[in-house]
């Protein structure tokens, strides 16, 4: 089974288009990078398939769920079970620590208390927050806090991450640990991830780069 | 697993870690925005508690004291004659019914400034018998009756009591000596002893000086009382008693011109009077929880915008938009629960110092009363917390669907503008709500039975005005802008900078200025309405003052002073030297349908020019003396206010009955006048005619023309060591006395003004807080150009005073327009005066100037505290 | 009886004994009465009041009551005229007993002579709010009540007298000339008339006793209260007598009792002729004052000289007033004569007990 299909999508703001029927597929637990200019439509391709944005035209499949089947509820439920996002601000939100930053998406999905404990245990473990699970967001260092969006976005379980620049906010060092960390637990985990970045050293933890240019994908195998 | 569960699940988590921290967090926003709704809930609920309080009094004089009554049977004028009360029993025959006479009038303690007394006088002897009827109690007690040697009240005429209040405030106790004054009649009293309160009254009025029936007949010299309280006692044939008696009752009341009447009957008879004014004030402070929300929802737009990037990664997470939108709304609901709490505190505290001035206002324009303590009813409460969560669930209904609503991709998207406030643009919308406005003026007044009227259709107007008006007010941005512009000159980078934000107003630059348009067009429309009033009533007291000294009894001048001067008095001062001439006046107060209004008779002599003036509305054909004193196909001419004329729907031309001690008399009105004096009306006939009907040869009050070359000072001198208890004033004092009166009167509305116009200022803080907030990026963009802090805080403040400008052009049009409403249609509707418009433009003056400089402030303090953004990194 | 101890008790009535003696007058023994002015009022005497008591039946039912106006002098005289006099104040107790219900009810009313309550000077002719009692010809009649739970309208017609207690036509209480009355009675009323009590109306008969007594004092300092009863026996006879209680617990001299042939003859006694033995003890639980509400009178009978033995029977315990702001407590009720030796009942009786509730007695003294 593929954790992505997207087929021939189109979308387009007012009369400029976009996304150029495009099409991609990603196999359960691949790590794809998203590359090309701004304004190609890169995170239009990832808002799409993320639920966040509606397409024009083509489908995405997430696993087995078609996205054009789901209303609004069920896009919602999507982005609570099947997809996560890294995003390149990380986005915690200000006011939870981080243990409730991690914590936060299970309570979205109605997970019991000692589970849901269980598993935050294990992530901040995993993320190597264990010091400053009390924290508030401000109070951590910009290569902390993704961890933390990365813990956030695993604990769901997800079968595909979806990644906006996620080291582009981050100093060289700290990019490559979390670069290293992305690897390591998609690896374990078998979470598929489609990363848009602009750093070709992203790509090194891919299998495959695809590149965006004028809504259209032009793809590229890349050797690591 | 159910979704409802799930739902439930998150919303409450979103509330405890999400909004809850972040109000935590922004502590002084959240403050501010408690305070505001407050604010609005106590004003709202301390003007309903003290209009309560202010008129609750009423009538409580002889229930403090002795229980209440079932009846009470009073004449429609003047007294009911000693004489009549043996006949009463007679008739009632074998009926056990408790009869309680009842002497009232107003005196003045010397020494004391001028406030009214009100003096009660029951049989203290027979009032021990009031225990044995239903609601009654064990008749006044007072702690010097124990000790009987000395002087007692059935010894002497001269024992007065009072309650504690009165004791405390005037520092007066038993066994001291007081001079009391009533008219022209001096009398020293001794004060008896103080009145023990009882648990299940009301609280003894401050203003209340109990006496001995006979006593006060005979300090007075009136041979009759007030009225008589009438109680059935409580038993097995109870309601035959109540039936028999009530039948014989009603013809003897029938026979005599007396009314018969439940207590609450006369309160509510009495107490209407003054609701017209109490309503006004009431829907008022209404209009000041309606800026409120105006600023709740700029708040919470303001909260919204903020945190838009937040909803969105809510949203990313998997949170579903109802799920968002209920957060929203429960938000608005707690900050409403909340600040209507801390408002019903803070509006009991404020209805303390309200009462007072509400209570003046009724004293010195319906009738005395006193004010009772301030009595927190859960009714009330839960109807202004209502009121208050109500606006707060309106305000935050739109944000909260903004909130929802935009899709997140746009969300993600930092700055971008929302939707807003998507009604503030419908410009047809504002000209039908004005438009419905202009239609509902033309609505006549809803009458609640015989009593106020109640000009809905003007306050309809009023509304829709309002709401019209703050629509419409995005019309003005752009000239503003302009002018910034033009006026900054072209090398001036800041005020093109805000002059270029005002071009295209945001929904939050409309929802600003449409608060402070709301604002100050209600405090400017006020202040239109006291000014109209003013300038009509000063002219109208220089038309109508024309005497050089006023005399009159002492006390201050509520239209139910009581006082009087004797025959001998008048015509003593008459005859003193100096004096040219005078005119008298004698009023009586009386019931009409069940109404109470007051009577007033005038010699009118015709000699020189010294007639009563009068300010004719429709003037008889002649107004000489010859026109009073003619009878007019057998009735007796009249001339009546215009109060009067709305109160008893009667004009020129028409005929009506008037109830005298000699019987009923027919009356023909002949002329009708202007008179802001009194809101009861008045009835004025010669005194001839009087003389005769009340056997009566006192007056009121008279004035006096002095010979050309006396001293009015002079003069009013020697009257006041000849009659040290009369009030003698001259023509400037009196003056002087009427515009502060009439000051006092608006007491109430210039705290209300104030109020408005402090929300108004501080949500245009809040406002341009939001939009700076909002603007973020631009502001990193702006000191990446190189701007200071100080550069960017002066652009907050132009766009600032580009607002205040844009909510000043609209207030002041919204304001003419509900100054209109309030003087052409609310004003002659519900209290039946003729105003002239006129529009105060100094205080125009002085609140634009108020509102810019305090909106500069305000701008500038929020600019320059939120230029601190560090442009290296995003929070 | 009672009637004095009021005088001074609440505070708005002059005190006892302020200076009255030199302008009261006192009764004196070369006065002759005169009917019908002297069932009217005497305003140059302090103390005057009209007491009548009674026992009614209807429908099987007994009934007793009480109806007393006092007249309480304020200042000698009769000098001021109008609707709201201070000269003079009435107050007027009115009780009604009903034995089968176990109800007693009683009012008191105060007014001050003038339009709502007065007393002719002419004849019996006077008024407290709704309460009145006059003559007319050769009845009397009354209207009472209390509150709206009780209202009677009599007619009583004397069978005898009036007759006139004391050996010279003067009643003494004590040692001082002043303390002293004119007693005037009609010892046996015979009554009908019409009574609404407790939803339920009644027309009624029975017998009735009115005494008139007129004095500006009667109070000797060492009394403590007193025990006073008529007693209409079925032989046609009738007994008025009473008991002064003094300090130490015996009973002052000036005890009485005098008895009344059906031709209205008086017999005058002292203790040395009749005993008077309280008994029974019912506790008030109003007051907390302890009555002795089944006493033994044992007076020697003038028609035959022996001693004979009565003992009063109350128709129920609870008859006691409590003070208004008269400031009087007392008990007065209905009784029936038990003649201890007979082993039958004999007649109907009237018992006043004063002076058992605390305060009044220490107010007294």
């Amino acid at each position: 089974m593929k954790a992505l299909q997207v087929s021939r999508l189109t979308k387009s703001y007012g009369s400029v288009p976009i996304l150029k029927e495009v099409s991609l597929t990603l196999d359960c637990g691949e790590r794809v990078a998203l590359m090309g200019p701004s304004g190609s439509g890169k995170s239009t391709l990832l808002n799409c398939i993320g639920g966040i944005d509606r397409p024009d035209g083509g489908s995405i499949q997430v696993g087995q769920v078609d996205l054009g089947a789901l209303d609004e509820d069920g896009l919602c439920h999507l982005r609570r079970k099947t997809v996560s996002t890294v995003f390149q601000f990380f986005h915690l939100l200000p006011t939870l620590s981080v243990r409730e930053n991690i914590e936060f998406p299970l309570h979205l999905r109605g997970v019991e208390a000692t589970e849901r404990l269980e598993r935050v245990e294990k992530l901040i473990k995993e993320v190597g927050v264990e010091s400053r699970s009390e924290a508030y967001p401000h109070e951590l260092s910009g290569g902390e806090m993704q961890r933390v969006a990365i813990a956030r976005a695993l604990s769901i379980r997800p079968r595909m991450i979806l990644a906006d620049e996620p080291t582009g906010n981050l100093d060289s060092k700290t990019g490559e640990a979390i670069l290293d960390l992305l690897e390591t637990l998609s690896d374990r985990h078998e979470t598929a991830m489609l990363m848009v970045t602009h750093s070709r050293e992203v790509t090194r933890i891919c299998s495959r780069v695809v590149e965006m240019r004028d809504g259209r994908l032009l793809e590229e195998d890349i050797a690591v | 697993m159910p979704a409802a569960t799930e739902t439930v699940d998150a919303t409450s988590w979103l509330w405890s870690h999400i909004v809850w921290r972040h109000w935590l967090r922004e502590w002084k926003l959240t403050i501010v925005l408690l305070l505001i709704i407050a604010l609005g809930v106590a004003v709202f609920l301390s003007i309903r508690l003290a209009n309560k309080a202010a008129v609750s009094g009423f009538g409580m004089f002889t229930e403090s004291v002795s229980g209440e009554s079932d009846f009470q049977l009073r004449p429609s004028a003047g007294l009911i004659p000693n004489r009549s009360l043996r006949d009463l029993r007679h008739r009632l025959g074998s009926l056990p019914v408790g009869l309680f006479p009842v002497v009232e009038t107003t005196g003045v303690i010397a020494g004391d400034d001028e406030r009214l007394v009100r003096v009660i006088g029951l049989d203290l002897v027979a009032m021990q018998n009031a225990v044995n009827y239903a609601g009654g109690i064990s008749g006044p007690q007072s702690n010097a009756q124990r000790e009987a040697v000395g002087p007692t009240f059935l010894n002497t005429d001269t024992l007065v009591f009072s309650g504690d209040a009165f004791s405390q405030s005037r520092g007066i106790s038993a066994g001291d000596e007081l001079t009391l004054l009533f008219g022209d009649r001096e009398v020293t009293v001794e004060m008896g002893g103080i009145l023990a309160e009882n648990p299940n009254l009301p609280s003894i009025p401050e203003n209340l000086v109990l006496v001995d029936l006979p006593s006060l007949q005979q300090l007075t010299d009136m041979s009759g009382v007030s009225r008589i309280e009438v109680r059935f006692p409580e038993g097995a044939f109870r309601t035959e008693v109540e039936f028999d008696a009530s039948e014989i009752l009603d013809a003897i009341a029938e026979e005599n011109g007396w009314l018969l009447e439940t207590p609450e009957q006369r309160k509510e008879s009495v107490t209407q009077m003054s609701a017209a004014f109490r309503l006004n004030l009431t829907i008022l402070s209404g209009l000041a929880l309606l800026v409120g929300t105006y600023l709740i929802m700029q708040a919470m737009e303001a909260a919204v915008i903020k945190r838009r990037a937040e909803m969105a990664v809510l949203r990313s997470l998997g949170v579903t938009p109802l799920e968002i939108r209920k957060s929203w709304v429960v938000e608005g609901l707690a900050i409403g629960m909340m600040g209507s709490v801390l408002g019903v505190v803070i509006g009991f505290g404020l209805a303390q110092g309200m009462v007072g001035a509400i209570g003046r206002t009724v004293n010195t324009l319906y009738y005395e009363t006193t004010s009772n303590a301030i009595r927190l009813e859960l009714g009330e409460i839960l109807f202004s917390m209502g009121f208050g969560v109500l606006a707060s669930l309106v305000a935050v209904l739109i944000p909260a669907r903004d909130a929802a609503l935009t899709p997140p991709a746009q969300m993600m998207r930092r700055g971008a503008p929302g939707g807003g406030l998507l009604l503030l643009r419908q410009r047809w919308l504002g000209i039908a709500v004005i438009l419905a406005g202009l239609a509902s003026s033309l609505i006549p007044p809803w009458v609640i039975k015989s009593g106020p009227a109640v000009p809905i259709g003007g306050y309809m107007a009023a509304v829709f005005m309002v709401v019209g008006g703050s629509i419409l007010i995005g019309v003005f941005f752009r000239p503003v802008s302009r002018a910034m512009r033009q006026i900054g000159g072209r090398r001036e980078a800041r005020s093109r900078y805000a002059a270029s934000q005002l071009a295209r107003p945001a929904g939050r630059h409309l929802l600003t200025a449409a608060g402070l348009a709301v604002a100050i067009g209600m405090s400017a429309a006020m202040g239109i309405l006291v000014a109209s009033f003013e300038s009509t009533l000063t002219a109208w007291i220089q038309q109508i003052l024309k005497a050089d000294l006023y005399v009159s009894g002492g006390g201050n001048s509520s239209v139910d002073n009581r006082s009087s001067l004797a025959f001998d008095t008048w015509q003593r001062i008459e005859k003193m030297p100096g004096v040219s001439g005078v005119d008298v006046l004698r009023q009586y107060r009386f019931t009409l349908d069940g109404k109470d209004t007051v009577l007033g008779a005038s010699d009118y002599s015709d000699d020189l020019d010294r007639t009563l003036q009068m300010v004719w509305l429709d003037a008889p054909r002649d107004t000489s003396e010859k026109n009073l004193l003619k009878l007019f196909d057998d009735k007796t001419p009249a001339w009546i206010s215009e109060s009067f004329s709305r109160r008893f729907a009667v004009t020129k031309g028409d005929s009506l009955t008037l109830p005298t001690p000699a019987g009923p008399k027919s009356l023909s009105i002949t002329g009708l006048y202007a008179d802001y004096g009194n809101e009861a009306g008045m009835l004025v006939v010669h005194r001839n005619f009087t003389r005769d009907w009340f056997s009566d040869d006192s007056i009121t009050n008279m004035a006096l023309y002095l010979e050309a070359g006396s001293d009015p000072e002079e003069l009013a001198k020697t009257i006041r060591s000849t009659f040290p208890s009369l009030k003698v004033q001259t023509n400037r004092r009196l003056r002087e006395d009427s515009l502060r009166i009439f000051h006092q009167t608006f007491a109430v509305t210039y705290a209300l003004e104030g109020i408005a116009v402090l929300i108004a200022v501080s949500g245009l803080g809040l406002a341009l807080a939001g939009l700076l907030i909002e603007r973020k990026e631009e502001l990193i963009t702006l000191k990446s150009l190189g701007s200071t802090r100080k550069e960017i805080a002066s652009g907050a403040m132009l766009e600032g005073l580009g607002i205040a400008v844009v909510g000043l052009i609209g207030g002041f049009l919204i304001s003419f327009a509900l100054g209109w409403v309030l003087i052409e249609v609310i004003n002659p509707q519900s209290f039946g005066w003729t105003l002239t418009y006129r529009v105060p433009w100094t205080m125009f003056g002085v609140l634009a100037l108020i509102t810019l400089v305090t909106a500069a402030a305000v701008a500038y303090l929020v600019g320059y505290r939120n230029a601190e953004v560090k442009s290296d990194r995003e929070d | 009886m009672i009637k004095t101890w009021i005088v001074g008790l609440i505070g708005l009535l002059e005190l006892n004994g302020l200076g009255y003696a030199r302008e009261w007058s006192v009764p004196d023994a070369t006065t002759r009465l005169t009917f019908p002015r002297d069932h009217g009022s005497h305003a140059d005497f302090k103390i005057e009041w009209w007491y009548v008591t009674g026992h009614l039946e209807g429908k099987e039912r007994r009934f007793g009551f009480q109806a007393t106006f006092f007249r309480l002098g304020q200042r000698p005289g009769n000098l001021e005229s109008g609707s709201f006099r201070s000269d003079q104040i009435f107050m007027t107790h009115m009780g009604i007993s009903d034995p089968d219900n176990g109800s007693f009810l009683h009012e008191e009313r105060l007014n001050r002579d003038g339009w709502d309550a007065f007393s002719s000077d002419e004849d019996l002719d006077m008024r407290n709010g709704n309460w009145t009692l006059k003559r007319d010809s050769e009845v009397l009649r009354l209207i009472g009540g209390v509150g709206a739970d009780a209202g009677f309208e009599l007619e009583m017609k004397p069978t005898k007298g009036p007759v006139i207690f004391g050996e010279d036509g003067i009643s003494r209480k004590g040692p001082e000339g002043t303390a002293a009355s004119y007693y005037i009675t009609f010892p046996r009323l015979m009554v009908s008339g019409r009574l609404r009590i407790n939803g339920d109306e009644f027309s009624v008969t029975g017998s009735g006793w009115m005494d008139h007594e007129i004095s500006s004092s009667q109070l000797d300092r060492s009394q403590t209260g007193w025990n006073w009863a008529c007693l209409q026996f079925n032989d046609g006879r009738e007994i008025m007598g009473y008991v002064l209680r003094t300090e130490d617990g015996g009973y002052s001299s000036y005890s009485k009792l005098v008895w009344v042939d059906g031709e209205g003859n008086l017999t005058h006694q002292t203790l040395r002729d009749y005993d008077w033995i309280q008994d029974g003890a019912w506790i008030s639980p109003d007051t907390g004052a302890t009555y002795p509400t089944s006493p033994e009178i044992h007076p020697m009978d003038p028609a035959t000289g022996e001693r004979r033995r009565f003992k009063l029977i109350p128709t129920m315990s609870e008859q006691e007033m409590a003070a208004g702001a008269g400031g009087v407590t007392y008990w007065e009720g209905a009784c029936d004569i038990l003649d201890l030796d007979q082993g039958e009942v004999v007649g109907k009786a009237f018992l006043e007990m004063t002076g058992y509730a605390d305060d009044i007695a220490e107010k007294l003294r």
